[in-house]
């Protein structure tokens, strides 16, 4: 076990990925591959599920506002509901779910079969901060991917969206950009963008912080592996509704 | 060459004192055993000189340092200049093997040329009798034999002034064992590595080396060449029979 790090609370592990991120000059050549890596599997290696997903979301707002708004003429709303959903919650919080889902896991399980097998060890052995080196890549790899699936999602959805109402004659195809973008802000867009920020972060630190939990028994690590997941989801949804309603109290009318 | 001293060291473990007051200058001396009658305790006393394990009491003292009571960075320094190989594991397993031996190296001695790097790993590799394909692996691939030398090979890359290995020839074919003691003994005479190995069995090296460590009930013996008490120490006699 590498000295102090399995004995770390959460909130002094955050301040040390924090601070190992703003110091850590001297190991950066050596991260670059691993953050590369990150993004490949949680980035890459995702976009066939968020597109499944994205457009899943954008046809089934089209599907069923046709069936309730335009029996009330309220065909307009259509895209407020479109923006109030897709950038603002959906975007950033179901890209987060399934990144967590798929590589939250597989970086606690990761790392805590790396400290059963003493690679962190061996790590900290040369004289390399195993937060530095395994954790701050990580976190960076998991918000840069977070971030960019959400943006990727938000094109997927609103382009699902638009071909769905074209099918479905529910507006006029032609009209579908210029009334989205005047119904879309830049606080709309910003608001995820912030939201998928912190969940990949977070989602992040929560993996790296339950892997480097793992001791020396290897039922420990679906034990981590379940309390990752858990404590990323619910702190999610927290972050979700501190995010949304710090936007409302201020940003929004 | 480094200065290594243990000061008042003790340890104890879900209740049971693996060590107590252990006081000994380890500097000067080229190949030093640690030996007890079982493995875990003599590893537990080197992973405590490696900084792996903070002792219950003391500290280990390198260059008059407490490392213990050391900042991070301290630490860090003193870690960089000495190399340690496991027992078991130890590469990191999304890594190739050539990977596994340039990060302490490109970490430690990032000065070299890419060429310069290239051909020390290669010259160990066959030092080690190692088919230079073996560095395009991962380490999932290799035998135990073949993990246990390359955690070798990553030992010496970065020329450390002191190398701990725990148990040296266990997870080894027994063709390897010689080859093993012959690098030791040179590295340790010719280029000036202080080695520090432990190990819970009886072997040539532990005739070889310069100081033994002997743990015995909580208590460390300790055996050297410089005072002239090392010949009195027989692994057999000395844990009385315990492991025949």
């Amino acid at each position: 076990m590498v000295p102090g790090l399995s004995n770390l609370n959460f909130f002094n592990f955050l301040v040390s990925v924090v601070s190992e991120f703003i110091s850590r000059r001297e190991i950066k050549h050596l991260t670059y591959n691993v953050v590369y890596r990150q993004i490949l599997f949680t980035g890459f290696e995702a976009l066939s599920i968020i597109t499944l997903s994205a457009v899943a979301v954008g046809a089934v707002i089209i599907i069923q506002g046709n069936s309730v708004l335009s029996n009330f003429s309220q065909s307009p709303m259509y895209y407020n509901i479109l923006v109030a959903i897709i950038p603002r919650e959906m975007g950033a919080l179901l890209t987060a779910l399934i990144v967590i889902a798929r590589s939250g896991t597989a970086i606690s399980t990761e790392l805590g079969n790396m400290n059963i097998n003493n690679e962190t060890l061996a790590i900290y052995s040369f004289g390399i901060s195993p937060v530095a080196y395994l954790a701050v890549p990580r976190v960076l790899g998991m918000t840069i991917s977070v971030v960019s699936l959400s943006i990727y999602f938000n094109v997927a959805a609103f382009t699902s969206s638009w071909f769905v109402s074209f099918l479905t004659d529910a507006i006029i195809p032609s009209q579908f950009l210029f009334d989205l973008f005047s119904a879309l802000t830049i606080t709309d867009l910003m608001m995820g963008l912030i939201k998928s920020g912190l969940f990949g972060f977070f989602g992040g630190v929560i993996a790296c912080y339950h892997g480097f939990k793992v001791q020396s028994a290897i039922t420990e690590v679906p034990q981590r592996t379940i309390k990752t997941v858990v404590n990323s989801v619910s702190s999610l949804v927290l972050l979700d509704i501190l995010v949304t309603a710090l936007f409302y109290l201020y940003l929004y009318d | 060459m480094t200065n290594i001293e243990l000061s008042d060291i003790g340890f104890s473990r879900d209740g049971v004192s693996l060590f107590k007051e252990v006081t000994v200058d380890l500097s000067g001396s080229g190949i030093i055993a640690i030996v007890a009658d079982t493995e875990d305790t003599a590893h537990s006393l080197l992973r405590m000189i490696a900084g792996f394990q903070s002792p219950d009491s003391g500290d280990v003292m390198f260059g008059g340092k407490k490392f213990y009571e050391s900042s991070e960075e301290t630490r860090s320094m003193i870690m960089r200049r000495n190399s340690y190989v496991f027992y078991a594991g130890g590469l990191v397993s999304n890594l190739s093997v050539l990977e596994n031996i340039m990060l302490p190296l490109d970490f430690r001695r990032h000065l070299l040329s890419e060429e310069e790097k290239m051909e020390k790993i290669k010259n160990l590799v066959s030092y080690f009798e190692l088919a230079p394909e073996i560095v395009n692996k991962r380490p999932s691939q290799l035998s135990r034999t073949e993990l246990k030398l390359i955690n070798f090979v990553r030992g010496y890359v970065i020329e450390p002034e002191v190398i701990m290995i725990e148990s040296p020839f266990s997870r080894v074919n027994k063709n390897y064992e010689m080859l093993i003691e012959n690098i030791i003994l040179e590295s340790a005479f010719k280029k000036d590595i202080i080695h520090l190995f432990s190990q819970g069995f009886e072997s040539d090296l532990i005739d070889k080396s310069d100081m033994i460590l002997a743990i015995k009930e909580s208590r460390v013996t300790i055996f050297s060449k410089a005072a002239g008490t090392h010949d009195e120490f027989n692994f057999t006699e000395f844990f009385e029979n315990k492991r025949v």
